[in-house]
């Protein structure tokens, strides 16, 4: 009898199990599909340079992180374009991407590309040990070996332009500035210099608070660091705490300050406390990689892309939104902006030679 | 109690047990594998194609054979280490702080211990067994002393040793060459890795590791007085009480070998793959739970863990090749697995509830305990 029930109850969650798989499917499909249609090949693809190349993404699960999901794309539409076998390799906890690296390896694919920061370390050693096999390249984080193409952002430079319209949207009323990033370090150096670059080159007497909440996905300590800068007396407060983001998005609404997101558009009509975002734009990275690698100037120097590659933005700046400018910006405001951002462009502002953390401090 | 009563010379009724005992998980797995098979067809896939591809990728074919077994020895490890405070009665879920603990000791002493590498290696691992070791006889003292509940006190240790080194390696001994974002030690010296067994894989000596331990698992269950001892502890404590065992002694020494075996899995990943001790490493591919959900499903027998070790991670590595080639989801493989121990402990509920009218209140903490952690 008990059997019974228990054999039941298994069925139950089984069926349970179908059931939520059931609406997730249809996305699935959408992905294979594109993968068949590049592998049949038709008489157009024969002549396509990437016929026959394999190439692959290893990265974090992707699922709904948009700064992964661009690169996704990115990938498959280059595969359309050049003909090649695009993989995604999702990697699940920190040893899958060793793991799934020396199977690429094994499996010989033409370009490995490590997608962020997480795929750094294992990369770095598959490419030492075997700098033969394959072709190497990694997003958004540096390693010491050789053959791998690091690209890395000059974040500064889209830090820059949301520090002139935090300037320009506070009409600098009040000349202390705030900002919530994930880490204190090298990486959140880059957005802190940059960002007090743009807001002195309007506010020369700006001051500036930092906080760390210390984590990528956590929304409610930056709720509280933002409101503690607010009430300090910031009219500005730049959000650039991944996850974190929302949390500062909605001290921004009760309290009436104005903030800035982080890495894609996340402007929002029912916030319009939110006066633009920076852009890290993955999908271009993505795409100019491939470019290059089907290009006949591929090497493994490491660059830094920046705004003159498209990879680095700022919503409202350089690229439109379905979401109008908030209020404060009037258009003279946003000639300014648009004018450093096309100064960056040409290089006549530079933004690529920041001092180090430590000599910036010095200086002062 | 009669089925386990031991009869070291009846080589018919230990076979006839062995396949008792193996009919069981091996139902189970075959339930996990419909339920993987219908949320594959749910995803629009050939279950068949999906399984000879995800077995060919992790079993059959040699590389992919040697990256599931280089994956399966922590796992082995940290199966024997529970298993060993287990069958004395003594829940502890803290195999996977004691693993942290143990092998950061051992990666910091062979940093910095100045000397010819493989004394400092033998000397680093040997520091590493005894932290781990006294890590774990951190929750054991607490439960004599204080009679704190042991399952709370290792589930917590986890993540105090998870932290603590998780500052070590942010802070004072981060890697300083490097991306920053990357929270690592300095790689250790090349001479005191761990020798790879296999060209081009990351196969290494960590898996005789295993073996050996599994071995001293084995022995120490069946030819020591201690084994006994500790066994008969966990079945019936007051009868133990009565038979003359020691039962603090048991419980310290069996707490001690436990966290030392844990550290064992934590230092063969650092010598034997990283070369550093880096934030997570131990934690996020959850080697001591895949070695608990091994241990249960095999039942604590040593034998049976070391196999079902070596299956839960040639399912982990044969779902990372379908999710690449096929573009089959991740998760079936997790699935499975869940599957499986959930069929298992099925089996359990069984027993206990047989038991429980059978001899009212006898083994229960045993089981419930067993039931608790696996929520």
């Amino acid at each position: 009898m008990k059997k019974v029930l228990a054999l039941l109850l298994a069925l139950v969650m089984c069926f349970g199990v179908l059931a939520g798989c059931g609406e997730k499917a249809p996305e699935t499909p959408a992905e294979a599909p594109e993968n068949g249609a590049d592998t049949e090949g038709n008489e157009d693809t024969n002549a396509l340079p990437g016929k026959g190349k394999k190439i692959a993404l290893v990265t974090d699960k992707v699922g709904t992180q948009v700064f992964l999901v661009m690169m996704v794309d990115a990938l498959n539409e280059a595969a359309e374009k050049y003909g090649f076998e695009a993989t995604v390799a999702e990697c699940a906890d920190s040893a899958a991407f060793e793991d799934n690296m020396r199977a690429l390896v094994a499996e010989g694919y033409d370009l490995i590309i490590g997608g962020g920061w997480f795929a750094g370390d294992a990369i770095n050693k598959v490419a030492t040990e075997y700098p033969d096999a394959s072709n190497y390249a990694l997003i958004d984080c540096e390693v010491e070996a050789e053959n791998v193409k690091c690209i890395t952002y000059r974040e500064q430079e889209g830090a820059y332009l949301i520090g002139q319209l935090a300037a320009l949207v506070t009409d600098a009323e009040s000349h202390l500035y705030g900002a919530v990033h994930c880490f204190e370090g090298p990486g959140s150096w880059r957005y802190r210099y940059g960002y007090m670059q743009g807001v002195l080159s309007i506010d020369p007497e700006a001051k500036f608070v930092f906080n760390y909440i210390n984590s990528f996905t956590d929304p409610a300590k930056a709720k509280e660091l933002s409101i503690q800068q607010y009430e300090q007396g910031c009219m500005f407060v730049n959000s650039a705490a991944a996850g974190g983001d929302s949390g500062t998005f909605e001290a921004a609404k009760e309290k009436g300050f104005y903030t800035s997101g982080q890495d894609i558009d996340l402007t929002n009509p029912e916030n319009p406390y939110i006066i633009s975002c920076q852009i890290k734009d993955s999908y271009n990275t993505v795409l100019n990689l491939i470019d290059e690698f089907f290009s006949d100037h591929w090497n493994t120097e490491n660059s830094a892309w920046g705004l003159a590659e498209n990879t680095i933005g700022a919503v409202h700046v350089t690229q439109e939104s379905k979401n109008p400018v908030n209020e404060r910006l009037s258009e003279e405001d946003m000639a300014i902006v648009k004018q450093s951002a096309e100064d960056i462009r040409s290089g006549k502002l530079d933004l690529t030679n920041m001092p180090t953390e430590e000599e910036f401090n010095a200086a002062k | 109690m009669k089925k386990n009563k031991i009869s070291e010379n009846m080589v018919l009724a230990s076979l006839i047990r062995g396949l008792k005992a193996v009919r069981q998980p091996a139902l189970a797995t075959l339930f996990g594998l419909v339920v993987g098979a219908l949320v594959i067809v749910a995803c629009g896939e050939n279950p068949f194609a999906v399984y000879k591809e995800m077995f060919t990728k992790s079993f059959i074919q040699p590389f992919y054979l040697y990256s599931t077994l280089t994956r399966a020895t922590p796992i082995i490890i940290c199966a024997m280490a529970t298993a060993m405070a287990w069958r004395a009665g003594y829940i502890n879920i803290g195999v996977e702080g004691q693993m942290i603990a143990g092998s950061f000791a051992a990666t910091v002493a062979a940093i910095y211990i100045p000397g010819p590498p493989i004394l400092v290696a033998i000397l680093a691992w040997l520091i590493g067994m005894c932290v781990g070791a006294l890590y774990a006889l951190l929750p054991a003292i607490l439960n004599w002393k204080y009679q704190v509940t042991m399952v709370i006190t290792t589930l917590m240790l986890n993540y105090v040793a998870n932290y603590i080194t998780s500052y070590f390696v942010t802070y004072p001994l981060k890697d300083p060459a490097g991306d920053g974002m990357a929270l690592q030690t300095v790689a250790i010296d090349k001479a005191m890795c761990l020798p790879r067994l296999a060209p081009k894989s990351t196969f290494n000596a960590g898996f005789i590791v295993a073996v050996a331990v599994v071995l001293f698992m084995i022995f120490i269950t069946k030819r020591t007085v201690f084994g006994y001892e500790s066994k008969m502890g966990g079945f019936n404590p007051s009868f133990a009480r009565y038979g003359g065992a020691k039962q603090v002694k048991v419980m310290l020494i069996t707490m001690a070998l436990s966290g030392a075996i844990a550290s064992l899995g934590g230092m063969t990943e650092v010598f034997g793959l990283k070369y550093r001790f880096s934030d997570g490493m131990l934690t996020s591919p959850s080697y001591a739970w895949t070695g608990l959900m091994a241990a249960l499903i095999a039942d604590l027998n040593p034998l049976g863990m070391f196999f079902i070790s070596i299956f839960l991670s040639g399912l982990q590595i044969g779902g990372s090749a379908i999710q690449r080639s096929m573009g089959v989801p991740l998760e079936i493989s997790t699935i499975i697995q869940c599957c499986i121990t959930l069929f298992v402990s099925v089996k359990l509920v069984f027993r206990f509830k047989k038991r429980k009218k059978d001899t009212e209140g006898e083994n229960q903490i045993k089981v419930e305990g067993k039931e608790g952690s696996e929520a």
